[in-house]
């Protein structure tokens, strides 16, 4: 009997997820412009939080100008939850 | 009529801003892409066709009866007056890594503040490339695209300017002409030796070296790439010195960074009960800073200054050197900058002017 040919899987797509960052908040510039290599960007205050690729990110977080928005969000909700319990 | 050229004719520009990508220059066509280099040196770009032939092949012959053309390579250096404007391209490309802020953009709207700093290099190893145009009079009209800064120099010694010296290497591709007129550069601030304040500081102890009394003789601060030129020429890259000409030999796609290192010297006057020679025994991490204060920046309330601030994170010397300089005694320093793990930093360069942006 010949053996059902397993189809093989649809290979999924990975999306990388962006990662949404903020200025550090120390960083009262109004806009802040980096250049590293060929890679160049400028970020605007008003335009916070920016939209990033992972590998960009890490770049930027390196600099000590950016914070990680969910790591900011969950630092918040932390300081907020341990408020309310003292 | 033909005419002898002379050197003093020659004139040089150089990307406003940073290829766009490697290799990839700024229009010549627009002047404003292009700033004028005002080079102190008498130095002309070197641009090396390498070639290779055929000695030992079965020809039949004792020596070669053929050569061609492999890769080109440029080369040049110069020396130049240290200004707080056009510093900034030049610190751009030897550390590869800027960011640009406004300190105070109420107050001192014409303030901006450049950090300049070294690669993160599990991000990439491709430092900014510009472009540079050589002229000498009516002989010679080019254009370098792609060149990177292999090596950069700054220092100060007596009441003259401040200097500054580099290396720079090309992709190998020369345009000729080069379709650039070319602005002549004005408004440039000048920094001199006797601006600099030069400090150790051990955590506890600051020893500066501009007060009781001033004893600064001279320093230098060197930042050195070590550019992959050999890797450069990537096979399949197909780009040649005339473009789908495959005899008119290879230039280079890229150029990348093999690693950064840096250099800084400090000479000056030795004192009686002298700290700088325990500091060596002891290996004692130091702080070294080197503030250049400048004029004022107009446009705002006064509160800020020209200047260029380098400082090394953790510096111990390597090297102690006793000599002697017009009868008194010198003590030459010669240290080592590390990278901190805890500021995650090695040597940094701040620069304070009006000139609001490197990279676009």
């Amino acid at each position: 009997m010949a053996k059902e040919k397993k189809m093989p899987e649809k290979k999924k797509a990975v999306e990388k997820k962006k990662v949404l960052l903020r200025f550090h908040e120390e960083q009262t510039s109004p806009t802040l412009e980096i250049g590293h290599g060929e890679y160049t960007r400028k970020f605007d205050a008003k335009e916070q939080p920016f939209e990033c690729e992972p590998e960009e990110a890490e770049l930027l977080k390196r600099t000590g100008y950016f914070v990680d928005e969910s790591a900011a969000a969950k630092a918040e909700a932390g300081e907020k939850s341990n408020t309310a319990t003292s | 009529m033909p005419t002898p050229q002379h050197i003093q004719q020659r004139k040089f520009w150089r990307g406003k801003l940073a290829d766009t990508a490697y290799g990839t220059s700024r229009d010549p066509a627009t002047d404003a892409n292009y700033k004028q280099f005002i080079a102190k040196d008498r130095n002309l770009a070197n641009l090396q066709p390498n070639v290779q032939d055929n000695a030992g092949y079965a020809t039949g012959y004792p020596r070669a009866t053929e050569q061609w053309l492999s890769n080109h390579n440029v080369t040049f250096s110069h020396d130049f007056d240290l200004c707080a404007q056009e510093i900034g391209r030049d610190l751009y490309d030897a550390f590869g890594k800027v960011v640009t802020t406004q300190p105070n953009a109420v107050d001192e709207p014409t303030v901006y503040k450049h950090v300049f700093s070294t690669m993160d290099l599990t991000v990439s190893r491709q430092l900014p490339s510009r472009s540079w145009v050589e002229k000498v009079g009516s002989a010679i009209n080019r254009l370098h695209p792609g060149v990177c800064l292999a090596q950069l120099a700054l220092s100060g010694e007596a009441s003259a300017r401040l200097s500054g010296s580099g290396q720079w290497q090309g992709s190998g591709k020369e345009v000729e002409p080069s379709g650039l007129t070319g602005e002549n550069i004005t408004g440039l601030i000048y920094f001199y030796e006797s601006q600099c304040t030069v400090k150790f500081d051990d955590g506890t102890t600051l020893t500066n070296m501009a007060t009781a009394p001033n004893r600064l003789n001279s320093w230098r601060c060197e930042i050195i790439n070590q550019l992959l030129a050999d890797d450069g020429f990537r096979p399949g890259a197909a780009v040649f010195q005339t473009a789908d000409d495959f005899d008119s030999g290879e230039v280079r796609s890229e150029l990348l960074l093999g690693d950064q290192s840096f250099n800084i010297v400090a000479n000056v006057r030795l004192l009686s009960n002298d700290p700088l020679r325990a500091y060596l025994k002891a290996q004692t991490n130091l702080i070294f800073t080197n503030d250049i204060l400048g004029p004022v920046i107009p446009g705002g309330d006064d509160g800020y200054n020209y200047q260029l601030s380098i400082k090394a994170y953790q510096a111990p010397f390597k090297a102690v050197q006793l000599g002697e300089r017009n009868g008194l005694v010198s003590i030459e320093l010669q240290i080592n900058p590390l990278f901190q793990l805890s500021s995650g930093k090695d040597l940094e360069i701040t620069l304070y002017n009006d000139v609001a942006s490197y990279v676009a």
